[in-house]
């Protein structure tokens, strides 16, 4: 891993090369979570409205318009991103805060509904953020970095936003998901330990005053023990080493509630047993790995960082789905990336696909402070 | 190395970490306490299932129901490995809510209430799951037949305890398809209500035959019988329930059959060329036989074997069979079928009692009108049917068929079982037959427009030792039209008290019961 890591500056034929590897691991991921999402989906009662193909396809069809997404943004001019990303990311904020216009869903107002879709555009949210953080850190030389109020409060205040809007909706999952984003974002984005340690109190409190504050996150905290993680945890257990076959879950039979979405992981453990986790697990590790490996040989700054903040972004995700699953931490209402069921999260990861393959190829192009 | 690129391996080291400690947590929950898992799941997804067909169904000769099975649910657990019921019989609706498992039983429903119910007979609910078994009657005697065992299935379930699929092969309870005319049976069962409860009796019978088949119509009892009342719970019904109640008496009761023995013995003499009609007695209102003494109701004086007939003479009947010998006579008797059961099936059913060889004294002539022997209604019945049927006894039927899911499995064929008469004698124990209705003591029985062949007969029952006077079984058996009988029917009055003789206790009701037959039809009306 680290014999990537090492390298340095790589030639570009190389980074090219990692980059189709990335887009390769990211497709496989794609089509074990639309099969996956078709065998967990597909359970109906014989009165259902809805037919098992239902979910499989609109999920199909989310892909196709990531994948689509994913071309378009691989070629777009990144000075262009790099100039504008403040723009990109109001933008985004704005669409956020139009949700709370929108009726509630399950107590929640995080979906933007358009007929037949539904978007959630705190996924875009996320990326826009790491867009901008990104711009935002190369765009300081270290000296200005250094000092607070130039190096390091913009972005915060631009959090303290994102994180209001979206304890309104409510989303507290996504809140601590982006502070620590941008935790990662700024500690590798060379600004000094001591202000992230100060950050660190400022989402110390604020984390502290969501849990107080909304009695649904404490609750979940206390209770650890909730029907969903058993349900999982059986799922996960049941499987074994090798599974009980592919499709042949027991837990999806209306055991697992919604077994497609935050909860896909159980299904596959239960189908394919350990090895199939196990190699879901590999197929991330290695996307971060050739992720970084891109990331830090990247000729650019902001290159650098982007493609930092995306893969970190994907992998976390994925790290804290099965944190969840396994029980380790308490439910936050993260989707597996590329696996679970939900069609903003699947386009908005794969933009993130399409901006890492715009960044390899073109990161030379981008003029901003090269240390 | 660059800053950012340090800050990088950090976080890289970090995941690393965190990554490495996923799949030990993965490992252990999936590997290792793998085992403990699968039983949890196995608990909720995997169950076992009792299933049950319902009981069969009982229907009457043009396919009406008599008795039939509902569904209902039973809660149950299994503690300990052991069944446990928690609650019976209640809706399939309320047993869904419950969440309980449950498994389907069956209530037995009589649509047509009590009719037929002493032949039917009751079910008892056991603690089997889902067993009825069948106590007495057609439920009791076909009971192999009715049920059908229950089978318990492994079975897969979902998340809400809903059963997945399982493969399994019915195997359905049989139906069994009486040869009783429901509308007939109601008639029976009417009038023998009303001619119980008009001579305040305390029970009876009325069977009605076709000669033409053996086959059993209607066969009423008196008390009336709810099968229905042990379908619920009511222990205080169940205790109020006498054993006379629910007996099917049709089949079961013994009893002396008195003066309507009379034209079978008359048939017997007339085969064997003892008596001719026109042979002559004389009746002085007594005779004494070896210091006892038989006793006539009035004096009868010259009379010929057709008018002893008639009059129901016992001393001319007594005066008749002493030109028998007792071999001969006793191996007629259990040609009839008397001391014999018949082949109904029904395993309630009483043979009767037929007097050992010795004949001697009194014994002899007691035969001649019915005192002595023993038989039942239905034996009685038949033998009487086989005047009809110029001599030939059939052996009864009450249950036609059984069959499963629609196909027949068991068939009852019409048996010609004995020629016991030849068809001349037959014809003319019909002709003294006619006698008794035209001229005779079963004047009540006549019917407009109809030759009807009969026979009444008063016994006085037994108690202790002696007969008592005030407590008779007052009967009348007879056919119609004489020419071509097309029923058979036998009543019988227990005890009634506010009159004795049978022609004017049981001949009315026969009477009633022939007109409503023949005012519904169930009777072809004569070509003139």
């Amino acid at each position: 891993m680290f014999i990537i890591l090492k390298v340095g500056l790589m030639e570009e034929e190389k980074l090219h090369r990692l980059c189709n590897i990335l887009v390769i691991i990211t497709i496989f991921l794609v089509a074990i979570g639309l099969i996956m999402v078709f065998s967990a989906s597909s359970i109906r009662i014989p009165q259902s409205e809805i037919s098992m193909y239902h979910y499989f396809l609109r999920q199909t069809l989310w892909a196709a318009i990531g994948f689509l997404a994913l071309l378009i943004v691989s070629r777009i001019d990144c000075n262009w991103l790099f100039k504008n990303s403040f723009y990109i990311l109001l933008f985004c904020l704005l669409l956020t805060v139009c949700t709370l216009c929108f009726p509630p869903i399950n107590n929640a107002r995080r979906w933007l509904i358009i007929g037949p879709l539904s978007i959630q555009p705190s996924e875009l949210l996320k990326v826009a953020f790491i867009i901008y953080l990104s711009s935002f850190f190369s765009k300081k030389d270290d000296d200005k970095l250094k000092i607070f109020l130039h190096g390091f409060f913009p972005p915060i205040i631009i959090l303290a936003i994102i994180l209001a809007i979206l304890a309104l909706q409510p989303h507290c999952g996504a809140a601590i998901f982006i502070s620590f984003i941008f935790l990662s974002m700024a500690f590798f984005g060379r600004v000094r330990i001591k202000y992230i340690l100060l950050f660190f109190i400022f989402v110390g409190i604020s984390i502290g005053t969501i849990i107080t504050t909304k009695s649904y996150v404490m609750e979940r905290i206390v209770n650890m023990d909730n029907y969903q993680s058993q349900h999982s945890i059986i799922a996960l257990g049941s499987g074994g080493i090798f599974g009980k076959g592919p499709g042949l879950s027991e837990q999806k039979l209306f055991t697992l509630p919604l077994p497609y979405t935050d909860f896909i992981l159980p299904i596959i453990g239960e189908e394919l047993g350990f090895l199939g986790v196990l190699f879901i697990i590999c197929l991330f590790v290695l996307f971060a790995i050739i992720g970084f490996s891109i990331s830090v040989n990247l000729s650019s700054i902001f290159g650098s960082l982007l493609v930092f903040g995306l893969v970190f972004s994907i992998f976390l995700q994925a790290i804290i789905n099965m944190c969840v699953v396994s029980k380790l931490i308490p439910v936050m209402g993260l989707p597996l990336p590329f696996i679970s069921y939900g069609g903003s999260f699947l386009v908005s990861s794969l933009i993130s696909i399409g901006l890492i393959i715009n960044l390899t190829h073109s990161s030379s192009k981008i003029k901003d402070h090269f240390p | 190395m660059i800053e950012y690129q340090k800050r990088a391996v950090f976080i890289w080291g970090l995941l690393i970490v965190i990554t490495i400690i996923i799949i030990v947590n993965f490992f252990y929950i999936q590997v290792i306490k793998s085992k403990e898992f699968k039983k949890t799941a196995s608990k909720i997804h995997k169950g076992i299932k009792v299933y049950i067909e319902p009981r069969g169904t009982i229907f009457d000769r043009n396919g009406e129901i008599l008795v039939i099975s509902n569904s209902v649910a039973s809660l149950y657990k299994i503690q300990n490995k052991r069944f446990v019921w928690v609650k019976r019989r209640i809706p399939i609706e309320e047993a869904e809510a419950s969440g309980i498992d449950w498994v389907v039983e069956h209530k037995r429903y009589y649509p047509k209430k009590k009719l037929c119910g002493s032949l039917l007979g009751f079910v008892r609910l056991e603690d089997d799951p889902g067993k009825i078994e069948g106590l007495s009657g057609i439920e009791g005697s076909f009971d192999s037949y009715l049920t059908s065992k229950p089978y318990i299935l492994k079975v897969d379930k979902d998340g809400r305890g809903r059963i997945l699929y399982s493969k399994r092969d019915k195997k359905k309870a049989c139906d069994i398809f009486l040869s009783i005319d429901s509308k007939i049976q109601f008639i029976a069962e009417d009038e023998l209500k009303k001619t119980c409860e008009e001579f305040d009796a305390e029970g009876g019978v009325v069977l009605i035959g076709y000669p033409k088949t053996g086959e059993i119509l209607a066969c009423a009892s008196y008390p009336e019988f709810n099968p229905e009342i042990f379908s619920s719970y009511n222990p205080h019904l169940w205790r109020s329930l006498k054993k006379e109640n629910i007996r099917n008496k049709g089949i079961s009761w013994v009893i002396e059959p008195g003066s309507i023995f009379k034209p079978i013995i008359a048939g017997i003499l007339l085969q064997e060329g003892a008596v001719k009609p026109e042979d002559r007695f004389f009746c002085e209102g007594n005779m004494k036989i070896k210091n006892k003494t038989i006793i006539c109701v009035c004096k009868h004086g010259a009379q010929s074997f057709k008018e002893v007939i008639a009059n129901s003479c016992n001393v001319g009947m007594s005066q008749a069979i002493e030109r028998l010998d007792n071999k001969r006579l006793l191996r007629y008797l259990s040609h009839f079928g008397f001391s014999e059961k018949t082949k109904t099936g029904l395993r309630e059913e009483e043979k009767g009692i037929l007097p050992k060889k010795d004949l001697s004294g009194i014994r002899k002539a007691n035969i001649s009108f019915g005192y002595g022997i023993s038989a039942t209604p239905i034996q009685i019945l038949m033998a009487v049917s086989s005047f009809c049927n110029n001599g030939i006894l059939f052996s009864p039927i009450i249950v036609r068929s059984i069959s499963r899911d629609g196909k027949m499995i068991k068939e009852w064929q019409p048996t010609p079982f004995k020629e016991v008469l030849s068809p001349s004698v037959a014809r003319i124990v019909k002709e003294l037959m006619l006698g008794v209705v035209e001229k005779g003591t079963g004047k009540n029985a006549k019917i407009e427009g109809y030759e009807v062949c009969g026979k009444t007969g008063t016994v006085e029952k037994l108690k202790g030792k002696r007969y008592d006077p005030s407590r008779v079984i007052s009967s009348f058996i007879g056919f119609f039209p004489k020419d071509d009988p097309e029923i058979v029917i036998f009543v019988m009055i227990d005890e009634p008290k506010k009159a004795h003789f049978a022609g004017i206790v049981a001949a009315p009701c026969f009477r009633r019961i022939a007109e409503r037959l023949i005012f519904w039809e169930r009777i072809k009306v004569p070509e003139i």
